[in-house]
């Protein structure tokens, strides 16, 4: 399907199908096997396998790579030693998303209880983006855009969006791993699919007001 | 380049919501082939299907961080240690009790120096949190000062206030007001309940904690009957008798110089003496004619008045009259003119009297119907970076207190602490017993004393501890309650229960200005050492 963005005038290829993840459910087994029983070798297969994504999950949903990197170290820190305790069949991937999931849960309520928000409505209308400069910025200005339309959504929200588009389950499987009902995790999606949408498209509109050249600049200041 | 606002978005329908968000595993091929059907009629269906590809798009699309380049050193020790491994483990790991007893049974592997090294940090750092929780268990007991971190408040000397020479004799019927300014240190004003002889309004101020009396002059048509408020957010506006439907006087240069105040309608709702000052903006809490509470605001000084609600609808008590619980008492000054106000169980933030309002947390289970789990009272300090919501629920029955250190995003419990609960059999109950905050964040409360339950003493709990002590000696040198037999009667420096007062001090302290059962005042100043 070829979309037209209204904003920009600009169309792109859009394919209206997700890109399934793959995921190698049978030689997996056996990786978490081993390394359950203590094989680093396997255990670091299970690294490769989900270390780019695992970052990437949690850097969206945190909103700061450098944090979401940390908390992927732990994320795999605290997989491998609890992997010795779980008993049965485990579905390593969503399994590991809830893990990565707590820790950033734990560490945001962390660092909710440690800094200090400014207090004023300032907070209340946080939603400043820098403005869309010429082409060169405009990609990090999208770039912004996304990550703070992804802010605004509310976490429950955030992280089962997130595991859907990025991580690529099905809200079944998220249902699974985040320990709520699928009807929750359907609700949740379709809710911050469209605070998303909203949110970006108020972002898109402040960005087009503030690069829109002032009526009254007489002349501009270029020599 | 357009720069004109996007069109509206249009909800998708509310049918369909939950299927248009849908991966692509999550739909049957019968419910897909439904979803296709709707779309091909539904304009606004389609269109959120085609956003949200895109949005799915942009955000599959954000640059990715690096990866981690290698795998972090494995811990030798397969135990999920740490607290935040612990919580995750629990949370994520089933069953926990597996979890647990596998922790009890496993085999401690060599350790690693630096693993070692931690664990002997944590061991320290546990033996010295057990050894201070006894110490500082050992020193409530004990009423040893000294036992938290930090400079302590210390309480001077109790000093009786002087009266001014003009006041009529005690005798005579009336009795002397005291109405002191807490932004203001040493700014007090006083009032005779009585009019004077001449029927003229008798009114003092004193700028020095009741050293020395100044006589102001009142509008010859003042009300002889004498009422003051004042308020933090405005040092030098005095407002006078505005207790009934006629009206009252306000003044701008602390009760020099007065001008009529022509209260909005239905202000007394709330029995509100006066309006709040914050500034040039003056406001009623009251209620409107569904009895909800609103805010009625003014910024010219009564010519216009706007009406602001409550973001939440009160259930009205099934008792008569305004729910009494609500109103004045719930609500906690913010310094910029906001106000907090607990409702059941979620704390809201207005910072422009009720035009807007913000959610900023929620505590307990709100169970309780019409009033806050924490019974309805709420102290914080004026930056709002620490609450207390105090447990007192006006039924004498007390629960733990809550405390917040984060602006009221998250509450814990923290224990009743006084030896004594009050009860309705005490003498000291009710609005005596209600905990003031003073300015390094601690509690301060009257409570009766073990060995005797007719007497009582003050006891505060330093900010960040759970651990109540017996305040120092001096504060509790004047606090005497008046026996059972003795009644409300004049009996010096017994209580029944006190009028307290917190206000700014000299220096940064604070002052504390006890009214006892007799009518005089004692006062104290506050410092931190």
């Amino acid at each position: 399907m070829r979309m037209i963005d209204e904003t920009t005038g600009e169309s792109e290829d859009i394919s209206l199908t997700p890109p399934k993840r793959t995921r190698c459910d049978a030689p997996e087994e056996g990786l978490v096997e081993r390394a359950r029983q203590g094989d680093h070798q396997a255990f670091a297969a299970l690294f490769e396998a989900y270390n780019a994504r695992i970052c990437a999950y949690l850097a969206r949903l945190v909103g700061d790579d450098e944090l979401g990197r940390d908390l992927a170290q732990d994320t795999f820190i605290a997989a491998w030693c609890a992997l010795p305790q779980i008993l049965g069949e485990l579905r390593f991937g969503p399994w590991l998303y809830r893990i990565a999931t707590n820790t950033a849960r734990s560490s945001l309520r962390r660092a909710r209880l440690l800094s200090w928000l400014p207090f004023g409505l300032e907070n209340v209308h946080a939603l400043r983006i820098p403005s869309a400069g010429p082409e060169p910025g405009a990609r990090l200005a999208e770039a912004e855009r996304i990550r703070l339309a992804l802010a605004t959504l509310a976490p429950q929200a955030r992280i089962c969006l997130l595991m859907q588009v990025e991580g690529g389950f099905s809200q079944r499987e998220i249902a699974a791993a985040l320990g709520i009902t699928e009807k929750s995790v359907s609700a949740y999606v379709s809710r911050g699919r469209e605070q998303f949408r909203r949110a970006h498209r108020a972002l898109e509109d402040e960005t087009n007001r503030d690069s829109a050249p002032s009526s009254d600049a007489g002349g501009g200041e270029h020599a | 380049m357009n720069t004109s606002t996007s069109p509206t978005i249009k909800r998708p329908c509310a049918a369909w919501a939950n299927s248009l968000a849908a991966g692509p595993d999550d739909l049957t091929d019968v419910e897909r082939a439904a979803l296709d059907a709707h779309l091909a009629t539904c304009e606004a269906c389609s269109s959120a299907r085609v956003d949200y590809a895109r949005m799915d798009a942009l955000i599959r699309s954000l640059p990715a961080p690096a990866p981690l380049i290698s795998l972090p050193a494995y811990p030798s020790d397969r135990r999920p240690a740490d607290d935040t491994q612990d919580t995750v483990t629990r949370e994520s790991v089933a069953p926990p009790t597996n979890f647990i007893s596998g922790m009890a049974t496993r085999r401690r592997s060599q350790l690693s120096p630096q693993w070692a090294a931690f664990r002997a940090i944590a061991a320290v750092l546990i033996v010295g949190v057990v050894v201070a929780g006894f110490a500082a268990l050992l020193g409530h007991r004990q009423s040893r000062p000294g036992v938290t971190t930090g400079p302590q408040p210390q309480v001077g000397d109790w000093r009786l206030l002087s009266t001014p020479s003009e006041a009529p004799n005690q005798a005579s019927g009336g009795q002397f007001i005291l109405t002191p300014q807490t932004s203001v240190a040493g700014l007090l004003y006083a009032c005779w309940s009585e009019p004077a002889p001449d029927g003229s309004a008798l009114l003092w101020r004193s700028e020095d904690s009741g050293l020395h009396w100044k006589r102001l002059a009142t509008p010859t048509t003042a009300p002889t009957r004498c009422y003051l408020e004042v308020s933090p957010g405005a040092p030098n506006t005095v407002f006078l008798d505005t207790t009934s439907s006629t009206p009252g006087y306000y003044s701008l240069d602390r009760g020099d110089h007065w001008s009529r105040h022509t209260p909005p309608a239905g202000y007394e709702q709330w029995n509100a003496g006066a309006p709040t000052a914050e500034g040039d903006v003056w406001y009623y809490l009251s209620r409107d004619a569904d009895e909800q509470p609103v805010f009625l605001v003014t910024s010219d000084r009564g010519a216009h008045w706007e009406t602001h609600g409550f973001p939440f609808h009160l259930n009205i008590s099934p008792l008569p009259g305004p729910s009494p619980l609500f109103g004045p008492y719930l609500r906690v000054r913010y310094e910029k003119g906001g106000y907090i106000v607990p409702y059941e169980d979620t704390l809201w933030w207005t910072p422009d009297y009720g035009a807007t309002w913000r959610k900023l947390g929620a505590w307990g289970d709100g169970s309780m119907g019409y009033t806050p789990p924490c019974g309805g009272l709420i102290r914080g300090t004026p930056d709002l970076s620490l609450f207390y919501c105090v447990a007192w629920n006006g039924q004498f029955e007390y629960r733990p207190y809550w405390r917040s250190v984060d602006r009221g995003l998250t509450w814990r419990a923290v224990p009743y602490g006084p030896p004594v609960t009050p009860t309705k059999d005490t003498p000291l109950a009710g609005i005596g017993a209600i905990p003031m905050l003073l300015r390094d964040g601690s509690l301060l409360q009257l409570s009766p004393t073990p060995g005797d339950p007719s007497k009582v003493a003050f006891y505060s709990l330093a900010p960040g501890t759970n651990v109540w002590r017996q305040a120092s000696k001096p504060l509790n040198d004047v606090v005497r309650l008046c026996s059972s037999q003795q009644g409300a009667g004049p009996a010096p420096t017994c209580v029944i229960p006190p009028t307290i007062v917190i206000t700014d001090g000299a220096n940064g302290g604070q002052n504390i200005y006890l009214t006892q059962a007799d009518g005089t005042t004692v006062m104290a100043a506050i410092a931190w050492r």
